[in-house]
């Protein structure tokens, strides 16, 4: 009650500090960083000044794409659960999916770099997400297709397929 | 130059990536795709047989003349290949000329000491053969679904239940009685999902005290008695039944019995109706129903014949009927049966359907009517909450137009009539349609035509 009569001061947003394989501060919101299971499960022990978190597999370029996806879904998951309260339909999830579809709709290579990350951090909706994208494109795709999408070198002596 | 090299050398990461991301990448794939991905490279060659679920689908008739030999020896390759000690999925559809049993009993095998979570094996055997169910699967504590098809359920008298089973069907099973199956139910703490289809031996089911079960559906099974399911929110049944008891579930809010029939042959119409009142009193409070054409028949016979008060619906809110309106007397009937739902706001009529046994109460009916028992005609209410009526396979035969007349006239706060027909209407009938008086201002008729709607 008291900060409605001067609302410029909030209380600050408890923030946690990572920081990327080539060196680079990334400060995000707490409840963002606990998306992740491996910060989460040593969260509690460790001391609030030094909540920074080095992680040394994780490049820049893919943190920011974590980050986004993380902040991404805290959000969502708020406005999903306030719209159930007040028993108004939305179409929060809906929305979301899509959201995702689009997230994960990146080459390769940056398809990898999410895996990898999303591994190490212990991610799941995001390991999901990114393990669904992977099976999809094997999906109804020829051998040869494949090989060429993920750059895979057919060494295979005999290749039963390689009439079609 | 070197930065295009780099450029140009994109990586076969995915090759590399680790060992449990790329079962759980085979584990998102069909079984198709998975064997697939073996002539990828080398180190693909054996990567699917990581792959936890194992799915064989097979089309009936393709391979017939080596009469299932394929099948069953690519099942066997397959299996003899895999490598994990876990095992999450075995799925197999298989219509077979021989009886392997010994195969399937070894899959089962297979699969049950790698403790299964997921097994379906639906095995259609011909000249009505089953196979056995190994011991190695009665003492599997992991399974928590199970599909069978022409399984031998004989357990030993020991038998301890599934601890974690929470869908279970069994088809065309063979379960020598019925104290074997009660058993097994009593033993499946987290059983949620019960289907019986076709089950011989089984035509009595009567079951007390499964808390955890949501969903039942059966078939072939003439008696019916649930009691003491506080959960049971569905209910499908189809055959002959005879009775079909519930307990009264509260949250029992489905009952479908669209392919089920409360007569038999040309049993007697009478002593069709006196028992019937009990089994349809038990599940009046449901929200959803889904019936033939019989069902407001019978109800509207015994109605009159044991001249009792009429049942009332008072939950119904959406209401199916599949079956031809054949005659007037049926006509009466549907109308009579919606007098007895206050708050029912959907209607679907399906008359493309055949009307099971309509013309055998129809006639006894007739009967009645001609001794002087039976007085019919249209009772007189509104239906204060109708809101959509649905009627597929409209053809503009007397009784149909009759029946939308009565609607129009009866539902004061109609929205939309739904008239879905394989035939162009013609304009006389689009025009009659229009013309019917309506007790609600607000009632549109929608046409479809196949793929044209048309609006008015």
């Amino acid at each position: 009650m008291k900060d409605s009569f001067n609302p410029s001061i909030e209380p600050p947003k408890k923030t946690v500090t990572l920081v990327s394989s080539d060196g680079y501060d990334f400060e995000v919101e707490e409840e963002v960083a606990l998306e992740s299971q491996v910060i989460k499960d040593g969260f509690e022990d460790k001391a609030v000044d030094d909540r920074e978190y080095l992680l040394f597999n994780v490049h820049s370029d893919t943190l920011e794409l974590i980050i986004k996806y993380c902040e991404k879904h805290v959000s969502s998951r708020k406005s999903i659960s306030a719209a159930a309260a007040s028993s108004s339909s939305s179409n929060g999830e809906e929305a979301l999916k899509e959201w995702d579809e689009h997230f994960i709709s990146v080459d390769t290579n940056t398809l990898y770099d999410i895996l990898m990350a999303a591994d190490y951090l212990n991610i799941k909706s995001l390991l999901d997400l990114a393990i669904q994208k992977v099976a999809d494109t094997i999906h109804g795709r020829s051998p040869e297709q494949i090989r060429k999408k993920f750059n895979i070198e057919n060494d295979s002596i005999i290749d039963p397929w390689a009439s079609e | 130059f070197v930065e295009f090299q780099v450029l140009k050398m994109a990586m076969d990461h995915i090759s590399q990536l680790p060992e449990e991301i790329k079962h759980d990448i085979l584990s998102f794939l069909s079984m198709k795709d998975s064997i697939k991905t073996s002539v990828l490279s080398k180190r693909w060659r054996y990567q699917w047989t990581f792959n936890p679920n194992l799915d064989f689908h097979f089309n009936s008739n393709t391979y017939s003349s080596y009469q299932g030999y394929y099948e069953v020896s690519a099942i066997n390759r397959c299996i003899n290949l895999y490598k994990p000690k876990q095992l999450h999925r075995l799925h197999i559809n298989l219509n077979l000329h021989i009886n392997p049993s010994k195969h399937i009993e070894a899959w089962i095998d297979f699969a049950a000491q790698r403790n299964v979570q997921q097994l379906n094996v639906m095995i259609k055997l011909e000249h009505n053969e089953y196979f056995k169910i190994p011991l190695s699967l009665l003492i599997c504590q992991s399974i928590q679904i199970l599909r069978m098809k022409s399984c031998i359920f004989s357990p030993p008298s020991d038998f301890k239940g599934f601890p974690t089973l929470k869908i279970l069907y069994l088809n065309h099973a063979k379960v020598e009685d019925c104290s074997t199956l009660y058993s097994l139910l009593s033993n499946c703490p987290c059983l949620q999902r019960l289907g019986l289809l076709d089950c011989k031996f089984i035509k009595c089911l009567k079951v007390k005290t499964i808390p955890s079960l949501r969903n039942l559906s059966v078939s072939g099974i003439e008696h019916v008695e649930i009691s003491n399911a506080p959960n049971l929110r569905y209910i499908q049944c189809s055959g002959y039944l005879q009775k079909l008891l519930v307990d009264n579930p509260p949250s029992l809010v489905t009952v479908d019995i669209s392919l089920a029939s409360f007569v038999r042959g040309t049993q007697p119409v009478q002593q069709v109706i006196k028992d019937l009142r009990p089994s349809i009193v038990s599940f009046s409070h449901v929200q959803f129903l889904s019936v033939g054409t019989y069902f407001p028949q019978l109800i509207y016979a015994e109605c009159y014949l044991q001249r009792g008060e009429p049942i009332v619906f008072k939950n119904l809110k959406q209401f199916k009927l599949d079956g031809k309106i054949i005659d007037n007397l049926t006509l009466y009937a549907i109308v009579n049966f919606f007098s007895g739902c206050p708050v029912l706001e959907n209607v679907t009529i399906d008359v493309r359907f055949p009307c099971l046994h309509g013309a055998w109460i129809s006639e006894f009916m007739e009967k009645e009517c001609v001794q002087g028992r039976l007085r019919h005609g249209f009772s007189d209410y509104l239906m204060y909450n109708l809101k959509t009526v649905r009627l597929n396979g409209f053809s503009g035969r007397a009784e149909e137009m009759m029946l939308i007349k009565v609607l129009f006239d009866k539902a004061i706060v109609l929205e939309e009539l739904f008239l879905y027909s394989m035939m162009a209407c013609t304009t006389g009938e689009y025009e009659l349609l229009q013309r019917l008086p309506k007790g609600s201002s607000s009632a549109k008729i929608i046409m479809e035509n196949g793929l044209r709607l048309k609006y008015f």
